[in-house]
């Protein structure tokens, strides 16, 4: 059985600890390694990059050890990959934009 | 608890015995080079400072070469000069002197030509190593290690295998009075505030946040993304994709104890507990200052990938043997590279081994590798690279 970890209950991405094929079906542990859930892979992830937990809108943030993590660039269906494809940084891009560190990502 | 360590005048205690042969500028390495090849069992360690560099960085290079003769794991030193530098060698040798261990100094304008400076600084070498041959080892209390904490080859295993791992044997040094150092700037945007909220006092808390807003304005004044450096292309491989990711997955390597204070780079923590220091993640700037700053033990939590696969450490400085190195690996899917790490931490990620017992695993290394167990780098010796003093200012 393939799996991915949440690292915190809020998180709407997982990390995928095997090479995902489109369709798999994976099951969610978290931190602990205790089944939080199932989730069914939309297209191919590779080791360690990130998968979707449930649907994020386009502008949606990314939330992952509960905190943001970047924003989406476009709309990010559940069990899609994510990842520099979809995903900015907010602080990345911010930081070059506004040296007090806040406003709008590109 | 304790360790078998070098018990030096000034209170401290080595993990190794290193005789070394410091030169106080660039300039002098090749001096250095020759009278420490004449006595195989020093250390030449040989820099890139210049003394084309300006003012804070001159500055933090002669606290950095003092720091280096001060460090437990130096037994002897010589300080080889050439006496037009900005930093004479017989200042660091007075610095080195304080501790109590022994320092000799030999300089090019004092001696006035090359192969007397040779000859005196081989004789005065012999003299070092000869008393640095009757210090033995006995116990210490683990409450005397500095560990410095450093993660690289990271990836988005990092943040549930290694780092963790890694954080909990931090927080096993620090209640037993150890004192842990954990770094790198950059890899705090986007997590300052999560790291902030442990300062020990307010005022800790305000110090994180301000030297992470340097940062910032300083990446403002280049107006470039921060994609592609932070985090690297090999992050990006490794399944990272912001900075926040990265950065949030960093902290964890310091652990859960609360934050004791803000160093500068190569500055030496006074008091017990968890310090973060203002700097660089390169790892050969980087392990100097933490080496400056005290450091007798430093770790380096891989995340896997492409690095992983580097039998060394990538950017790292063969030939520093005054600081051994624990290379942990946090991917399961680089396991094959098993051998050339000191811990593996892949197995978490299968739920075969948890995160408190791999901790107690890196714990129980640091305390072998203070007593003198070679680690993974350490066995690796046949290829060297100089020191990098760190240095964020014009060059002249």
């Amino acid at each position: 059985m393939k799996y991915c970890i949440r690292l915190y209950q809020d998180d709407n991405v997982a990390t995928v600890l095997a090479h995902v094929k489109q369709g798999d079906e994976l099951t969610v542990l978290d931190i602990r390694m205790q089944k939080a859930g199932v989730i069914r892979a939309a297209e191919d992830i590779p080791f360690a990059h990130k998968i979707g937990l449930r649907e994020i809108v386009n502008r949606g943030i990314v939330i992952k050890c509960g905190e943001r993590i970047g924003r989406a660039t476009r709309p990010i269906p559940k069990g899609s990959y994510v990842h520099v494809h979809n995903v900015v940084s907010i602080e990345g891009t911010t930081a070059v934009k506004n040296s007090d560190g806040r406003g709008e990502a590109r | 608890m304790t360790f078998d360590g070098y018990k030096r005048p000034d209170g401290q205690a080595g993990a190794r015995n290193i005789v070394a042969v410091l030169p106080t500028i660039g300039c002098a390495n090749e001096i250095a080079f020759q009278i420490a090849k004449a006595v195989p069992q020093s250390d030449a360690m040989l820099h890139n400072h210049a003394c084309i560099r300006l003012g804070e960085d001159g500055a933090r290079a002669r606290k950095t070469l003092a720091g280096i003769g001060e460090n437990p794991n130096i037994g002897a030193a010589l300080v080889v000069g050439l006496g037009c530098e900005p930093i004479k060698a017989d200042e660091v040798e007075q610095e080195i002197r304080k501790t109590g261990k022994p320092v000799i100094r030999v300089s090019l304008e004092e001696l006035g030509n090359y192969d007397a400076v040779v000859e005196k600084g081989v004789a005065a070498l012999r003299a070092l190593t000869a008393q640095a041959e009757q210090m033995r080892r006995e116990p210490c209390d683990v409450s005397q290690l500095t560990v410095g904490i450093k993660c690289g080859g990271s990836g988005a295993v990092s943040a549930i295998s290694s780092n963790p791992a890694v954080g909990k044997a931090a927080d096993l040094i620090i209640q037993n009075g150890g004192k842990v150092i954990f770094t790198e700037t950059a890899e705090l945007i986007g997590a300052e505030h999560v790291l902030a909220k442990r300062g020990a006092t307010p005022a800790v808390g305000r110090a994180l946040l301000n030297v992470v807003a340097d940062m910032k304005t300083e990446i403002a004044r280049y107006g470039v993304d921060l994609l592609g450096s932070e985090p690297t292309q090999g992050n990006i491989k490794n399944g990272l994709t912001t900075i926040e990711e990265k950065s949030l997955g960093a902290i964890i390597k310091g652990g859960t104890m609360p934050l004791n204070g803000v160093l500068r780079y190569g500055q030496r923590p006074q008091q017990p507990g968890l310090y973060f220091m203002d700097g660089t993640t390169q790892a050969s700037q980087l392990f100097l200052g933490m080496f400056a700053a005290g450091a007798q033990i430093q770790i380096f939590s891989m995340g896997g990938g492409l690095p992983a696969r580097m039998r060394g450490l990538p950017s790292y400085p063969p030939g520093f043997p005054a600081l051994p190195v624990l290379k942990i690996l946090g991917s399961c899917d680089d396991e094959a590279e098993k051998p050339y790490f000191d811990i593996y931490a892949g197995d978490i990620l299968k739920g075969l081994e948890s995160i408190e017992d791999v901790g107690q695993r890196i714990f129980d290394t640091i305390l072998a590798t203070a007593s003198g167990r070679k680690t993974c780098t350490d066995q690796k010796d046949d290829y060297r690279e100089m020191l990098q003093f760190y240095a964020n200012g014009l060059l002249m």
